[in-house]
């Protein structure tokens, strides 16, 4: 059975990595020998194949009592850690990092604790909150404070278009009205 | 017959040095390191052109292989199981160090036997016979480095290692007709990659 140009063209790789059955190999051998055109495929895989020399000597070497060494530490149970270590110790700025996001995370923690007990504080329970005990109405507490006024007969009485704001700092005591 | 043949030990095979060191003998892995060591450092250059980064990876294959010398089946030779650790080593190395490899963006198993019967990819003469080997070597290194990884390792394994290809499928872990159409591609991606870079080379 001989070859077609089909049946040469995939197998020129393999043959020039010296890959293919003795047989195959054959076949595609008097294949090429026959065909010009496979023969430039496979001359220019024979020149691809130049442009990967193989080193005269070794680039890197590895350094005296290398092998020495690594048996070493492999008995002394180094698991082949070494990069993770050195990865993980490398960049001073990675550990620096690390602790001011431990800082900022303790500070926004303490930061949530205190706002939430402030706001406990701060805020009217449930109970406190019952409409039954609640003040009495700001009407009320206005027409008691005129009521006092009128009593005292202190001249800054207050009226209801003129209510000092809960919390507002008491006014100093007005100048006796002449009469 | 006049020739005196000089006896010399056979070396030792290592398998025995496996045994050996799995029973508690140091020194027979470390004949098994010094007898792959520099292999592994010329295959980790490939990865790598720093000097202390190519022996750290190379260390940190030994210790690897050391640790997992238990799961060594025997089914493949330790060289190629050590090649698997090696190239695993040295890409999670880079991946560490944010330094991701280029990836493939296409499927790099598209390679049909349709595929191989085109000329893959364009033709490309021979090195000029004037250029030093030094100096082919450094244009082919920096051709390789702007490969995907993935077609980087075939071409490797196939032209500096040597590697068969039923060796490079055990250390990839894939099947035989994926390491030829993945090679294939690889020489195709190699020639236009060189192309682009040396246009110079483009033949007439």
């Amino acid at each position: 059975m001989d070859f077609t140009c089909q049946d040469a063209l995939p197998l020129v790789p393999s043959y020039l990595d010296g890959e293919l059955t003795e047989v195959r190999a054959g076949l595609l051998r008097k294949h090429l020998l026959d065909c010009s055109a496979c023969r430039t495929n496979a001359q220019d895989g024979k020149a691809l194949a130049r442009w990967f020399p193989r080193p005269e000597r070794l680039e890197f070497a590895p350094p005296t009592g290398f092998s020495a060494r690594v048996a070493r530490r492999a008995f002394a149970g180094d698991a082949g850690v070494h990069i993770e270590v050195a990865s993980e110790s490398a960049p001073e700025g990675g550990r620096l990092l690390q602790f001011v996001l431990t800082l900022t995370a303790a500070a926004a923690a303490i930061m949530l604790i205190s706002a939430i007990a402030l706001r406990d504080q701060r805020l009217p329970n449930a109970g406190s909150l019952r409409a039954s005990n609640s003040p009495a109405s700001v009407e009320q507490v206005v027409r008691k404070l005129e009521e006092l006024n009128r009593l005292e007969g202190a001249p800054g009485a207050v009226t209801p278009g003129n209510q000092a704001a809960p919390g507002s700092v008491k006014a100093p005591p007005a100048p006796a009205r002449k009469p | 017959m006049g020739a005196i043949l000089k006896m010399q030990p056979a070396p030792r095979e290592d398998v025995s040095l496996v045994e050996e060191t799995l029973a508690g003998h140091q020194l027979s892995f470390q004949l098994l390191v010094e007898r792959y060591q520099d292999r592994m450092f010329g295959l980790v250059r490939h990865y790598t052109r720093n000097p202390v980064e190519i022996e750290d990876i190379v260390q940190d294959t030994f210790l690897k292989a050391y640790t997992r010398l238990q799961s060594f089946q025997q089914q493949s030779s330790f060289y190629t199981w050590l090649c698997r650790i090696a190239i695993n080593t040295a890409l999670d190395f880079h991946k560490r160090h944010g330094r991701n490899p280029v990836q493939a963006v296409e499927d790099p198993e598209l390679a049909t036997a349709a595929d191989r019967v085109g000329r893959g990819g364009p033709s490309v003469p021979a090195p000029d016979a004037r250029m030093e080997r030094a100096e082919i070597q450094l244009i082919t290194q920096k051709v390789l480095e702007e490969l995907p990884e993935i077609f980087r390792t075939v071409l490797v394994l196939r032209e500096f290692e040597d590697m068969a290809y039923q060796d490079m499928a055990d250390v990839l872990g894939i099947s035989i007709g994926t390491v030829e159409s993945r090679l294939f591609r690889a020489r195709a991606r190699f020639k236009d990659k060189l192309l682009q870079m040396h246009p110079e080379f483009g033949g007439n």
